[in-house]
C-alpha cells in the first residue's frame, strides 16, 4: 500500500463532508459535516508532513485543531441563541436577511 | 540490557514511520480497516435520521483518524486529536444536542427542487477532481518521520522546538483566538437574571410558611415506595405503622391513573409455629391491615 | 532469594515449541499477548478484590461486619454478585434508543481496560528467557494517552444517560460528564508539572526520573491537585452526587440492569485502579521501593518492584474507600465551583512557579544549594498569603455588626419556632409546687440517694 492512499481517503472524506453540508438542513449536522471536512484536511497535512519528512504539516494540523475548537464553541453558541429565539434549528428557516 | 529494551520497544513500535514507497503489513491492515470504518462513519454522519447518531459516527471517524496519525509517526497529534476533537469538541456537540433537544427529524420535502441530486452530483464530481489531482501530482518518495522525530529526541520535543521557535507568533495568536471564543460563547449563551437567585434557606422557609397556612403542604421528603412492604417497585405503596397504605409514597401520576399495586397478605404462620415463645409475633407489618401488635 | 530458572534452557524449550508452528511467531508478539492477558486478569481480579475490600472497610468504619458469608471472610461475595448480575433479567425501556443503549456500557468498559496498557508495573524481567519490561506498551506520550482514553470513557456515561429515554438518567449523565470533563482539566494541569520535571511524557521515563526523589514532595501542589481531581474524575465520594441514590436514583445507570449494569460497575472500579496507578506512577515513584527498602540493592530489580507497586496501589484504593466512608457528599454546584474557581487557577499559578524554577535549574542559574532555600521561601510566602487571607476574612467577619434580629416570637407564622441566633427564648416559669429547693430535693432516681442528687 502506497502512503498516497491516505490522500485519497482524505479526498473522499472531504467530498463526503461537502455533500453533507449541501444536503442536510439541521444546523448542527451541517456543522458536524464541516468538522469532517476539517479533519480530512488534517489527514492530508499529516500525510504530506510524512512525505517531506518535516514536522511543519503536523504543526499546521495542530493549529487547525485549535481553530476548529474555537469555531465550534462560538458556532454552537450561535446556534443555541438562534434556537432559543426562533425555536428552529433548520438552516432553511434562518432567512430573515433574504431579499 | 537497555539495548535489549530498546530493541524490544522498537520492535513493538515498528509500525511507526513507514518506509519509502510502501508500508509494512501492519500499517496496510490498519489503513484498510480504518478507511472502511471512516467512510462508513462519514456516510452514517450524512444519512442518519437522528442527530445523536450522526455525532457518534463522527466521533468514530475521528478516532480512526487519530489512529492514522499515530501510524504515520505523529504520535502527539494523534493523542491530541482524541483529547481535543473526540473528547471535547464532539462532547460539546453531544451536550448541545441533549440539553437543547434539537432532535426533531428533518422533513424530507425539499425547499429547492432537485437540490439533493444536484448536491450528490456536485460532491461526486468534486471528489473525482480531488482524486484526479492527487493521482496526477508528482508525489515523491515518502521520507518518513524517523529523522524529523529523532532531531530533538522524540516527536514531542521536535514539535516543541518548532512550535515555540518558528511558529511562536501563531501560537500566541491562537491562544488569543481561544480566549476570544470562550468569551464570545459566554456572552452568547448568557441569560441575565432579573431577580436574585433564591437560596436553599429561602426556599425552605417559604415551604414552612406555606405549611403554616395550609397543613396539606408537604414539607418533608415523601416516603419511598415499598418500604417495609414486600416489593420495591415504584407502584407498590409503602405501609404506615398501623398497616395502612401511605398514599404519598406512590407517584401522583400513577395514583391518578389508578395503578397502585395492591398488597398481598403475608402467609399466616401455622399454630405450632406461633406458639413458639411469647414474643414471636409475625415479623414485620402484615399487609392485610390486621392491627394486632405491630412493632411489639 | 528466589532463583530464577535458567534462561538458556527456557529459551531452548520454547524455541522447540514455537518451531512446531508453520509460521514463525515473533517473540515480541507472544510477550505482548502474555502481558495483555495478564493485565486483563490482574484488573478483573483487582476489581473483585476491591469490591469486597470496599464493603469490608466501609463496614468497619461504620462499626458493622460487612459481607462475611460467601467464601472465607466473604471474599467470594463479589463473584457471587457478578454471577447474580449476569443472570438477572435484562430490561430495556420502551423509549430507549436501542443501538446507543447497547453500545454505551461497552464505551464505558472498554476504555477502562485500555488505559492500563501504559502503566509500568515493574522494570525489566525475564519471561521465558527474554527480557522485557512489565509494561504493555511504552508510548512516548503515555500519560496523555490515559487522558485520551478517559475522555472516551466519558462518552459511555453521556450516551447511557441520553439513550435511556428518561429524565433522571439524562440529568445524571450530563452532570456526571460535566464534572468529569471539568476535573480532567485540573488533572492535565497537574500532569504538566510532572512533565516539566521529568522531561518526558512516557510513564516509564517518569518512573526512571524519580530515582533520586519522588515527585510528591518535589511538586506537592501538583500531587494534591491530582489527588483531588482523580476523586472527582472517577465520580467517587465526596464528589458522587450524580450517582447518589437520594438525588438521582442511579444517575446515568438508572435504567440499566443485568450485564450492562455490571459493565458500568466494572468500569467504575477499573477507573479507580487506573487513576490510582497513575498517581503512584507520577508522584510516588511507580515501582520504586521507598527509602528504607531501597537501600537493599535487590529491591528495584526482578519481580519485587511489582510488589511495591501493588502495595502503593492498595494504599491509594484504601484512601479512596476512606474518603467514601468519612466525608459527606458535596453539592453539585459546590464542587463544580471548587473545580473551576479554585483548582484550575491554583494549578495554573503553581505551573508558572514550577516552570520558572525548572528553567532556572536547567539554565544552571540555580544550583541545588540555592534551590532548596528558595523553594522553602516560596512555600513560606504561599503559606503567609493563605494565613493573611484567612486573618483578613476573620477580621471582616468580626467587624461586621451582627444582623439585627427581631424579637423572638414563639409562634411566628402560626407554628412553634425555636429561637434564631441572636434571639433568646424567655425563661419558662416553673410551677411552684415542682420547684427544687434545698428543703425539698428532687425524688431519687435510679436508686441514687437524696444527698447524691443534691450534690450533682
Amino acid at each position: 500500500m502506497n502512503p498516497d492512499s491516505y490522500l485519497y481517503l482524505s479526498a473522499i472524506l472531504f467530498s463526503l463532508g461537502a455533500l453533507g453540508v449541501l444536503i442536510r438542513r439541521d444546523a448542527i449536522v451541517v456543522f458536524m459535516c464541516i468538522e469532517l471536512m476539517l479533519n480530512a484536511a488534517n489527514l492530508a497535512f499529516v500525510t504530506f508532513s510524512r512525505m517531506h519528512g518535516r514536522l511543519d504539516g503536523q504543526i499546521f494540523a495542530f493549529f487547525t485543531m485549535v481553530v476548529a475548537a474555537a469555531e465550534v464553541v462560538v458556532g454552537l453558541a450561535i446556534i443555541i441563541t438562534v434556537f432559543r429565539t426562533r425555536r428552529s434549528a433548520s438552516v432553511d428557516d434562518a432567512n430573515l436577511l433574504k431579499y | 540490557m537497555s539495548a535489549a529494551l530498546l530493541a524490544t520497544q522498537s520492535a513493538a513500535t515498528h509500525l511507526l514511520a513507514g518506509p519509502v514507497t510502501s508500508t509494512g503489513g501492519g500499517e496496510t491492515f490498519l489503513f484498510w480497516v480504518g478507511a472502511s470504518i471512516s467512510v462508513l462513519g462519514a456516510l452514517g454522519l450524512i444519512f442518519s435520521k437522528k442527530a445523536v447518531h450522526s455525532a457518534l459516527c463522527l466521533a468514530g471517524v475521528m478516532i480512526c483518524l487519530a489512529l492514522f496519525y499515530m501510524a504515520q509517526g505523529a504520535v502527539f497529534l494523534g493523542v491530541v486529536q482524541i483529547v481535543v476533537y473526540t473528547g471535547a469538541i464532539m462532547m460539546l456537540f453531544l451536550f448541545v444536542l441533549m440539553l437543547i433537544g434539537i432532535d426533531a427529524p428533518e422533513s424530507l420535502t425539499e425547499t429547492i427542487r432537485g437540490q439533493r441530486w444536484a448536491a450528490v452530483l456536485v460532491a461526486v464530481l468534486f471528489g473525482a477532481i480531488l482524486i484526479g489531482v492527487f493521482a496526477h501530482a508528482k508525489l515523491g518518495p515518502f521520507a518518513g518521520m524517523d529523522q524529523a522525530n529523532a532531531a530533538a529526541g522524540g516527536n514531542v520535543p521536535s514539535l516543541a522546538h518548532l512550535l515555540f521557535a518558528r511558529y511562536f507568533w501563531a501560537f500566541e495568536v491562537s491562544s488569543a483566538v481561544l480566549i476570544t471564543s470562550a468569551l464570545g460563547a459566554m456572552v452568547l449563551a448568557h441569560r441575565e437574571r432579573v431577580t436574585a437567585r433564591r437560596t436553599q434557606k429561602e426556599l425552605a422557609a417559604d415551604r414552612f410558611k406555606r405549611y403554616s397556612k395550609d397543613p396539606s403542604v408537604i414539607v418533608t421528603p415523601m416516603p419511598n415506595p415499598g418500604v417495609y412492604a414486600q416489593h420495591n417497585a415504584v407502584d407498590t405503596p409503602a405501609l404506615l405503622p398501623d398497616g395502612s397504605i401511605a398514599q404519598l409514597s406512590v407517584n401522583a401520576t400513577l395514583r391518578a391513573q389508578g395503578e397502585v399495586r395492591g398488597i398481598t397478605p403475608l402467609p399466616v404462620p401455622l399454630p405450632h409455629e406461633a406458639a413458639d415463645g411469647d414474643g414471636a409475633s409475625p415479623a414485620g407489618a402484615n399487609g392485610s391491615g390486621r392491627h394486632e401488635e405491630v412493632g411489639a | 532469594m528466589p532463583q530464577f530458572p535458567d534462561a538458556v534452557s527456557n529459551q531452548n524449550m520454547t524455541n522447540w515449541f514455537l518451531g512446531s508452528f508453520d509460521t514463525h511467531i515473533p517473540w515480541w508478539f507472544i510477550l505482548v499477548v502474555i502481558k495483555a492477558v495478564a493485565a486483563f486478569a490482574i484488573l478483573v481480579v483487582l476489581t473483585l478484590f476491591n469490591i469486597w475490600y470496599e464493603r469490608r472497610v466501609v463496614s468497619f468504619m461504620q462499626m458493622r461486619i460487612g459481607p462475611n458469608r460467601v467464601g472465607p471472610q466473604g471474599l467470594l461475595q463479589s463473584l457471587a454478585d457478578g454471577v447474580k448480575l449476569a443472570l438477572k433479567e435484562d430490561i430495556v425501556p420502551t423509549n430507549a434508543d436501542k443501538p446507543v443503549f447497547w453500545i454505551a456500557p461497552l464505551l464505558s468498559a472498554i476504555p477502562a481496560f485500555l488505559a492500563i496498557a501504559v502503566i509500568p508495573w515493574g522494570p525489566a524481567v525475564s519471561i521465558f528467557g527474554h527480557w522485557t519490561t512489565l509494561q504493555l506498551v511504552d508510548l512516548p506520550v503515555g500519560v496523555l494517552y490515559v487522558l485520551a482514553i478517559s475522555s472516551i470513557g466519558i462518552y459511555g456515561i453521556v450516551l447511557a444517560g441520553w439513550s435511556s429515554g428518561s429524565t433522571y438518567p439524562l440529568l445524571g449523565a450530563l452532570r456526571s460528564s460535566a464534572q468529569m470533563i471539568s476535573y480532567e482539566v485540573a488533572m492535565g494541569l497537574s500532569f504538566a508539572g510532572v512533565f516539566l520535571y521529568a522531561g518526558t511524557m512516557s510513564p516509564s521515563g517518569i518512573v526512571n526520573a524519580q530515582q533520586h526523589g519522588w515527585y510528591f514532595y518535589m511538586l506537592p501542589l501538583s500531587a494534591i491537585i491530582y489527588i483531588i481531581a482523580m476523586v472527582g474524575e472517577t465520580n467517587r465520594a465526596p464528589f458522587d452526587l450524580p450517582e447518589a441514590e437520594g438525588e438521582l436514583v442511579g444517575g446515568f445507570h438508572t435504567e440499566y440492569s443485568s450485564l450492562k449494569f455490571a459493565l458500568f460497575f466494572l468500569a467504575e472500579y477499573i477507573n479507580l485502579v487506573t487513576v490510582s496507578a497513575l498517581a503512584v506512577t507520577m508522584f510516588f515513584g511507580g515501582w520504586r521501593a521507598p527509602v528504607p527498602i531501597s537501600l537493599w540493592s535487590g529491591a528495584n530489580s526482578g519481580w519485587y518492584p511489582m510488589l511495591w507497586f501493588m502495595i502503593k496501589l492498595l494504599i491509594f484504593v484504601f484512601v479512596f474507600i476512606w474518603l467514601r466512608g468519612t466525608l459527606p457528599r458535596l453539592r453539585y454546584d459546590q464542587f463544580m465551583a471548587f473545580g473551576w474557581k479554585v483548582l484550575i487557577p491554583v494549578s495554573v499559578l503553581w505551573l508558572l512557579v514550577v516552570a520558572l524554577f525548572r528553567q532556572l535549574r536547567n539554565a544552571g542559574d540555580l544550583d541545588r544549594a540555592h534551590a532548596v532555600p528558595i523553594g522553602i521561601g516560596i512555600a513560606a510566602v504561599f503559606l503567609l498569603l493563605v494565613v493573611a487571607l484567612e486573618v483578613r476574612e476573620r477580621n471582616q467577619i468580626r467587624r461586621t455588626p451582627p444582623p439585627t434580629v427581631p424579637d423572638y416570637e414563639p409562634l411566628a407564622g402560626g407554628f412553634p419556632v425555636p429561637p434564631m441566633p441572636g434571639q433568646s427564648a424567655p425563661a419558662v416559669p416553673r410551677r411552684p409546687q415542682f420547684a427544687r429547693t434545698a428543703a425539698a430535693p428532687a425524688p431519687a432516681l435510679n436508686g441514687t440517694t437524696a444527698e447524691e442528687a443534691s450534690t450533682r
